[in-house]
């Protein structure tokens, strides 16, 4: 438990130190925040107007209070370029990003912990150099990249994908593949070497020895014992994953989070700006947390020790 | 000398060099190898597809894409080269203070790194842009503070290790003073691990600063960029594939020659965890 | 022709027909690498009969580890077994590949020199005990929690019920070598290969394991095969002992023959390192040289470097197995002339 209690008490800290970050993003960028709220070519009063109904006269740590009160109670501000409540478009931004985030998270785990099992168990055959081949070449091709090729061959020249969108189940196919390629890379290659490691540990010699059939083996005695690194790795990967859907969905004109937060920035929406990198951030940081949870259940050792 | 022929022995490292090198000789040899200023924009040959004058064709400004191509790996030499500089120089000299001095100075140091390291480079590159505003220069101060973790806890671990040797015991006794440890002893012998992460984070920071490129937050839109030229093709992708082909080439495989380069340095030099 | 009719009426007839709980017949195992090849076993023969135990003695490299390794047929890469005859029971374990899934695990099983790291750290003792139970005996979960729980009594473990819930980084290492002794038992095994499980523990811990595979010999009517490279370990458990050296077996006899009266001058200087307690002893007596490396071995005896007696001939030329009469081999030119030739 004390393990967890830590992890727990690491996360807030990132997180309220993360909060502080976005927060100043108003303060710390040049110009008065008064005159940005504003908006360009606004009177003098108006922004003298603004500056007092929004309380930006008042000292930083009070608005801070003040700002992270107003989110725990939804309320994220007004977006300066639609000058409507932020929340519901976040919202619907926000589901539109976690559902394109688990498909491409499921395409990598199974691709992924397939591939590096398969080239664990075929270690230095053509299986294997294939799987490392694809994996060095998945971490080292840019995702948008990735993307636009998709786009060029599925969509465009043979028709079978939508270009854009989110409106069938056949345009989430290419997001996903894209948004997930990276991260299985990066398990593929995490597998591949736990597995190999795992293997030539003595327990399993003596399930060898104890004349337990090959799927038994590899699945519950070896990749038990991978899985530990393993699941660490996707966790981190799930987070780099809403990451880089900044990427992907610029690349699909996907109507999701990432795509919001550079349009935004494009537009110098800085409440948006602030809402969307704040949802980034703590769902990041959520996701890292229960990362440590899983490791601690998957880790005996670890358990009986809190 | 072992390590060298290990390397030369690893068909796959050989391959990065060959693509490493090939991205500098470009990055060097750019006026020479380019007959078109990718600057000079040229309304009358728009969107030529690839070949003859053009080999890679011209975009819809009428530029000529081989020329951007060759002239990015120039723009990518200076990022990766500031990024290096920067957030190498930062991690190193993070790693030393952690590892040396230890007690709380490593606690706090350690901890900030883990909570960076976390964070997903671009997330953070985005934040660094929404404050600093969009630019090549934010988006390499940016990625660089993404690398800092990685360099200051591989210098830390190497640190440790090596401090506990006796020759560094012996250093001490003699009466070197501290500093003088540090950079005469420490660094020297923990420069393997920090090779290998410096080919890694080359190709890591190429990636992330083009993708902000791409996004049309970093590099200036009209600059030979390969994520900027990237950006640029999206636009055209279903009039005019051939933009999209070659710059992205182009990131790929240099990408590609630093990560097998960092794996097969990683393979000769031996060393198991980075 | 003849044997495999032979083999075939054996099996028909149901009941096997054997002398011996385990032949090998000059076995051979290499390691086929680039840089040359390792013959770690080199011509292993050996027999075992129900209820006796045979101690392997040798120093690490010896082999003795890679032989049983080959009976089981698990030895690792890139070693190979290339030759010989491994018999259990009368049935051919090398010929058949589907034989050896017949009985490893079952009739033949092993104990390893680390408890701490030969068992899973992710699973419980009970599944880890109760897995091999269901796959061979055919039990349910149920009913194979009460057998696992009959031997972890007969290895003298307190609360079993308890210790089957328990992760392995819960109990000691002689605890944790009892369920391995217990794993390896709860088959009805009828051959115990015990590959230095005394070695990783301490001296106590170390007695108490010796007096339980004493025991559940005599209680189960086993067949063991205790490997060690300590001659006191030998003298207190086998019956029989073979000493190995580069991949051979230098010397074979009865172990009160080995101890009272050795032959072989690797015996000699094995015995002679046993540290003596009774005796005023200047010096702990260390046999001079090293082991050759298995890719450089001496052209003739593979002692002959590191041997006192050692002539021209030792050098050159080969020795063989030589029957010194009741049953004591020895590897050794000094007694070519007074053997009766080849066992």
């Amino acid at each position: 438990m004390k393990y967890v209690l830590k992890r727990l008490c690491s996360a807030v800290i990132v997180l309220f130190v993360m909060s502080v970050v976005i927060f100043l993003i108003i303060h710390w960028i040049p110009g008065d925040p008064a005159e940005i709220y504003a908006g360009t070519g606004a009177s003098a009063s108006t922004v003298e107007t603004v500056r007092k109904t929004m309380g930006l006269d008042r000292p930083l740590v009070v608005q801070y209070v003040d700002w992270l009160k107003g989110v725990f109670q939804g309320d994220f501000g007004i977006s300066l370029s639609t000058k409507e409540e932020i929340l519901p478009t976040l919202a619907t931004k926000f589901i539109n990003t976690l559902q394109l985030s688990v498909y491409g998270a499921a395409f990598a785990i199974i691709c992924g912990i397939g591939l590096g099992v398969l080239s664990a168990l075929y270690h230095n055959t053509i299986i294997d150099v294939f799987s490392m081949l694809v994996a060095i070449i998945g971490i080292s091709m840019p995702v948008y990249w990735v993307g636009m090729l998709l786009v060029m061959v599925f969509s465009i020249q043979l028709g079978i994908f939508p270009v854009t969108g989110n409106e069938t189940w056949l345009s989430y196919v290419l997001p996903s593949i894209c948004i997930g390629l990276n991260s299985l890379a990066v398990i593929t290659r995490m597998t591949r070497s736990s597995m190999l490691e795992v293997l030539n540990e003595d327990y399993i010699v003596t399930a060898v020895a104890k004349g337990l059939r090959k799927p038994s083996i590899y699945f519950v005695h070896a990749l038990k014992n991978a899985m530990i690194p393993i699941i660490t790795t996707i966790g981190m990967q799930f987070g780099y994953l809403m990451g880089g859907s900044v990427l992907t969905e610029t690349v699909f004109v996907y109507p999701g989070l990432g795509k919001y937060l550079v349009d935004s920035i494009q537009a110098r929406d800085y409440p948006a700006i602030q809402a969307s990198l704040l949802v980034l951030v703590t769902v990041f940081i959520i996701v890292n947390f229960l990362v440590d949870l899983a490791y601690f259940m998957l880790n005996p050792r670890l358990r009986s020790e809190g | 000398m072992k390590t060298l022929r290990k390397l030369f022995s690893n068909k796959l490292a050989v391959l990065g060099g060959i693509f490493i090198l090939l991205f500098l000789l470009c990055a060097i040899f750019a006026p020479w190898i380019t007959t078109y200023d990718y600057s000079v924009q040229d309304l009358m040959n728009t969107k030529v597809p690839p070949g003859g004058d053009h080999i890679f064709g011209t975009d819809a400004l009428g530029r000529d894409v081989f020329s951007g191509v060759v002239y990015g790996a120039r723009t990518s030499l200076l990022i990766g080269f500031c990024v290096l500089v920067l957030g190498g120089g930062i991690g190193i000299l993070i790693g030393i203070l952690a590892g040396y001095f230890g007690g709380w100075v490593e606690t706090v140091l350690m901890r900030i790194m883990d909570s960076l390291m976390a964070f997903p480079a671009i997330l953070l590159a985005l934040i660094f842009v929404s404050i600093l505003g969009s630019g090549l220069k934010s988006a390499i101060i940016a990625v660089s503070l993404a690398q800092v973790p990685r360099f200051a806890l591989i210098v830390r671990s190497s640190v440790i290790q090596i401090k506990s040797n006796e020759y560094v015991a012996a250093a001490e006794v003699l009466g070197q003073s501290q500093f003088k440890i540090l950079f005469l002893h420490i660094l020297p012998n923990g420069i393997a691990p920090i090779i290998i992460q410096a080919s890694l984070s080359f190709g890591q920071s190429l990636l992330i600063v083009s993708g902000l490129g791409f996004l049309g937050v970093g590099a200036d839109p009209l600059s030979a960029e390969w994520g900027a030229m990237l950006s640029d093709a999206r636009t055209y992708l279903m009039t005019v594939p051939h933009l999209a082909v070659y710059p992205g080439l182009a990131i790929a495989i240099t990408v590609l020659g630093f990560n097998l380069l960092g794996d097969g340095l990683r393979d000769a030099l031996d060393i198991k965890n980075y | 022709m003849t044997k495999l009719t032979d083999m075939k009426r054996e099996k028909d007839s149901g009941q096997a027909q054997w002398e011996y709980l385990l032949e090998v017949e000059d076995l051979k195992t290499y390691f086929i690498t680039k840089a040359g090849t390792g013959k770690a076993v080199d011509g292993v023969s050996f027999r075992l009969k129900k209820g006796e135990i045979l101690g392997l003695i040798g120093e690490s490299g010896s082999g003795k580890s890679v032989a049983v390794k080959s009976i089981m047929q698990i030895v690792p890469k890139p070693g190979r077994i290339v030759g010989g005859k491994v018999r259990f029971k009368g049935e051919d374990l090398l010929g058949d590949a589907k034989a050896i899934q017949r009985v490893r695990g079952k009739d033949m099983t092993m104990i390893f020199q680390e408890p701490m790291t030969s068992l899973n750290p992710v699973l419980t003792i009970g599944r880890q005990m109760t897995e091999g139970i269901m796959l061979h005996l055919h039990l349910k979960q149920k009913q194979a929690e009460d057998v696992a729980c009959k031997y972890l009594e007969m290895v003298k473990i307190p609360n079993p019920q308890e210790i089957l819930k328990r992760y392995p980084h819960h109990l000691s290492g002689g605890m944790r070598q009892r369920v391995m002794i217990a794993m390896a038992l709860e088959t009805n095994s009828s051959l115990l290969i015990a590959d230095e499980p005394t070695t990783a523990l301490d001296v106590t811990i170390q007695q108490q394991i010796l007096a339980l595979i004493r025991e559940l010999r005599d209680r189960l009517n086993m067949g063991v095969i205790f490997i060690t490279h300590d001659m006191g370990v030998i003298n207190e458990i086998s019956d029989h002992t073979a000493v190995m050296y580069c991949g051979k077996i230098q010397e074979y006899a009865s172990t009160r023959e080995v101890m009272k009266n050795p032959l072989h001058p690797y015996t000699q200087a094995l015995i002679q390192a046993i540290p003596r307690i009774d005796t005023e002893q200047e010096e702990l007596h260390t046999i001079p040289g090293s082991v050759p490396s298995l890719l450089n071995l001496p052209a003739g005896c593979s002692f002959s470097n590191r041997c006192q007696y050692a002539c021209e001939q030792c050098k050159n030329e080969t020795p063989e197995l030589y029957d010194t009469g009741d049953g004591h081999f020895v590897r050794c030119w000094r007694y070519a002339d007074t053997s009766t030739k080849e066992g």
